[in-house]
């Protein structure tokens, strides 16, 4: 017979909120418990214990049956350290058959990862024959919207500037004839960069133009931008970013931060491998081209010199690699026989593109450039043969290095 | 089945209730920051789709620690019931709206599907994140319980959209004039639909309580920059408490305005200033206060109370996919 002063717990029936004492005890792996009432009795084993909803809470042990909301509570301290201890020990033996939901969080947590984890490392292969199939009025419609977002609609033309650059194109892709379809737009802006749309049609600020050095510095960072076209980086990275991010968001829902961080970081990966390719592509232009890949080192080193020092942690969300690495990777490639990109004349028409209506006679036009697919293809000049090439006057041609214009707005590039 | 032993008031049982009883919270903040930062980290690590269990987690330990006659509430809910659930309304809802809307847009190139496709996309998830909030609430009632017995919200999905969809409408056509109407019709269609076991609250509030304190902090609304709209909050939150019941149990809550003023400017700072890792302390913060400054009279006799017949259809994973349940706590 047990009494009610020997009660060392409560049992709630689920029936009624009312606590029924009761005695409990522990039989190897089970409980007895007895109402101190009725002495009535049942036994819980521990198999039939909800131990994802049980646990020790303010110096109680409450205990939960899987059948139904009975709760047992072991109020007596004696009792709550025998029977944690022996609920540690079988805890342990039957880890996952206890834990049912820790078990599905671990199936579900580790699908996603290695699901995502090969979309991810598969993503640059597998975004190269989707962005193929995607059609031209698409590819404008990207861009058009890219060039307004950025609002970057107000362009810079004049004929003679038109024509420099059209013919630094086609020096470029000497070698590369699938890349003459590209089109180069001044635009006024004061950001400091060169982009590629998503229509092979590539944007330089005037500001880029303004702070540009020499000829072969700007060639360097159009070489650069076409790396990017011959490898449809726009599109792929576009294509790869909204993939895995509306399938991370289909799968977890309108969650902001953590889903943020892991996009950015899954994307900047990406973008850094892109860039380091476009470099790597545009020095092979640059040297089928015969133009000294040091403009470009130039350019690089002034922009480390704006961006100042990154720190190991940063470099993994950054979208490009690191500037210095990059203008050491341009100071040490050697070109054979490099020659200025430009002539003087074609420099000056190139470097008043963007001067403005009333200082030039400029017009602009605009909002958006859309890629005619009707374009005449441009003449395709024969390969420069390098014996033959006049050397340039150097009274008409600038220096390569020549002293650096100071930028006249210190913002970053983005896209170069 | 398990064989229950008759019902036989615990000696210990508190008998004579004392006037003006309370809840207590027994949580620690650096055992619930811990909580939130592995909820972080393996969120981020998992791709978020721990984030399910993660917020179990959060809300399992907030039921526990709040105390009533020393007794903690307890959550039922578990973070398997929420991804499936949000994997069962992907698969039914959002996958296939998704897909049709996308082929729509890739098929049909041109500016009005431009502007449409992104409207009816916006407009679908909008109804689907209202559907989604009763799903959670009631999800959330039904999985709280206080010794043994569970609460139930027993609102129609049909009549609570019919509801929200014309305050929202009329809300819009007033200016948010006719908010404290609608937030009265809302109490009255929630509160008197939410019971604990076979016993229902009411809520037999007055909206001209709320009108009046509401308007003049409404016109106050462009010199304060919506900051007046504080005390309302306060004063709608002290009409709730007042104005409700469970059985014969009252509830008053003496929420100033300048309280919650300040909870919810120092939480947004120290938020804000931590990048998100310690909103674990600013819902603490935010549930202390509730607790500090709720009041009860009259507790009911428990013998009396009976569990009732729940139909716990919902899972709470629409919801939660849709971020339309983010209450961790009461």
């Amino acid at each position: 017979m047990i009494t009610a002063a020997e009660s060392n717990g409560y049992f709630l029936d689920g029936e009624t909120p009312n606590p029924i004492a009761v005695r409990i005890s522990l039989l190897d792996t089970s409980l007895r418990i007895v109402d101190v009432g009725t002495q009535k009795s049942l036994v819980w084993d521990f198999a039939s214990i909800d131990w994802e909803h049980s646990r020790p809470l303010n110096g109680q042990l409450r205990l939960k049956h899987k059948d139904g909301d009975h709760w047992l509570v072991a109020t007596a301290p004696a009792l709550v350290a025998e029977i944690g201890a022996e609920r540690k020990h079988w805890l342990k033996r039957h880890f996952w058959s206890a834990r049912p939901d820790a078990k599905l969080a671990l199936q579900a947590c580790l699908v996603t990862v290695v699901l995502f984890g090969s979309l991810w490392l598969g993503w640059p292969m597998l975004t190269k024959p989707v962005a193929r199939m995607i059609p031209q009025g698409t590819r404008d419609n990207l861009a058009g919207a890219a060039q307004t977002m950025m609002s970057m609609n107000d362009v810079c033309y004049t004929p003679d500037g038109e024509a420099a650059l059209q013919r630094l194109t086609q020096r470029l892709t000497v070698k590369r004839p699938d890349l003459r379809r590209i089109k180069i737009i001044a635009v006024e802006s004061k950001m400091i960069n060169a982009l590629t749309l998503a229509n092979d049609s590539i944007l330089v600020t005037s500001a880029i133009l303004r702070q540009a050095g020499s000829p072969d510095e700007l060639a360097g960072v159009l070489a650069h931008e076409f790396g990017h076209v011959a490898h449809q980086h726009v599109l792929r990275g576009f294509i790869g970013q909204a993939t895995i991010g509306v399938l991370l968001s289909l799968i977890t829902g309108a969650h902001g931060t953590e889903i943020d961080y892991i996009n950015r970081f899954a994307g900047t990966a990406h973008t850094r491998a892109f860039e380091a390719e476009a470099d790597q592509t545009g020095i092979a232009l640059l040297r089928d081209a015969h133009i000294s890949s040091q403009g470009l080192g130039t350019f690089f080193g002034r922009m480390a010199q704006m961006e100042g020092t990154s720190t190991r942690f940063t470099k993994y969300f950054a979208t490009h690699p690191p500037t210095a690495e990059r203008e050491l990777l341009m100071r040490q490639t050697e070109i054979e026989a490099a020659t200025p990109a430009m002539d003087l004349r074609d420099w000056r028409a190139v470097k008043e593109m963007c001067k403005g209506k009333d200082d030039t006679g400029g017009r602009r036009i605009g909002p958006t450039y859309r890629y005619n697919e009707q374009a005449e293809e441009p003449e395709v000049q024969p390969e420069p043969d390098i014996e033959d090439t006049a050397e340039p006057d150097m009274d008409e041609t600038p220096q390569p290095d020549e002293p650096v214009i100071p930028p006249a707005d210190p913002d970053k590039p983005r896209d170069l | 089945m398990v064989e229950t032993p008759t019902t036989t008031p615990m000696p210990t049982a508190p008998e004579a209730a004392p006037a003006i009883h309370r809840l207590r919270y027994t949580g620690a903040g650096s055992k619930l920051f811990g909580i939130w930062i592995s909820n972080w980290l393996f969120t981020i690590i998992t791709l978020g789709v721990y984030h399910f269990w993660g917020k179990t987690k959060i809300r399992r330990y907030f039921h526990e620690n709040v105390l009533f006659q020393e007794e903690p509430f307890a959550y039922l809910g578990t973070g398997r019931e929420l991804f499936i659930s949000a994997l069962k309304f992907v698969g039914i809802f959002v996958l296939p709206l998704f897909l049709l809307l996308f082929a729509v847009t890739i098929l049909f190139q041109n500016k009005t599907t431009v502007i449409v496709v992104p409207i009816v996309y916006a407009v679908v998830f909008y109804c689907l994140r209202l559907y989604a909030q009763l799903s959670g609430m009631r999800y959330r009632a039904n999985r709280m319980s206080w010794r043994g017995i569970r609460f139930a919200l027993k609102v129609r999905k049909s009549e609570y959209l019919k509801l929200l969809i014309t305050i929202g409408l009329l809300n819009i056509v007033t200016l948010g004039l006719y908010r404290p109407y609608g937030e009265y019709r809302m109490l009255n269609l929630l509160l008197n639909n939410l019971a604990y076991g076979n016993l229902h609250f009411s809520y037999q509030g007055d909206k001209r309580e709320l009108t009046g304190r509401y308007w003049l902090n409404w016109l106050l609304v462009p010199f304060t920059f919506g900051l007046s709209l504080m005390w309302y909050q306060a004063r709608l939150q002290r009409h709730i408490a007042k104005s409700t019941r469970l059985g014969a149990m009252e509830f008053r809550y003496n929420i100033t305005g300048g309280q919650l003023f300040w909870l919810v400017f120092s939480n947004a700072l120290m938020v804000a200033f931590s990048f998100g890792l310690l909103g674990a302390y600013a819902l603490q913060r935010r549930l202390q206060l509730f607790i500090d400054t709720l009041k009860i009279r009259n507790v009911p006799d428990f013998k009396t109370i009976k569990k009732a017949e729940n139909s716990a259809d919902d899972q709470g994973g629409s919801a939660d996919y849709l971020g339309a349940d983010e209450d961790f706590g009461f």
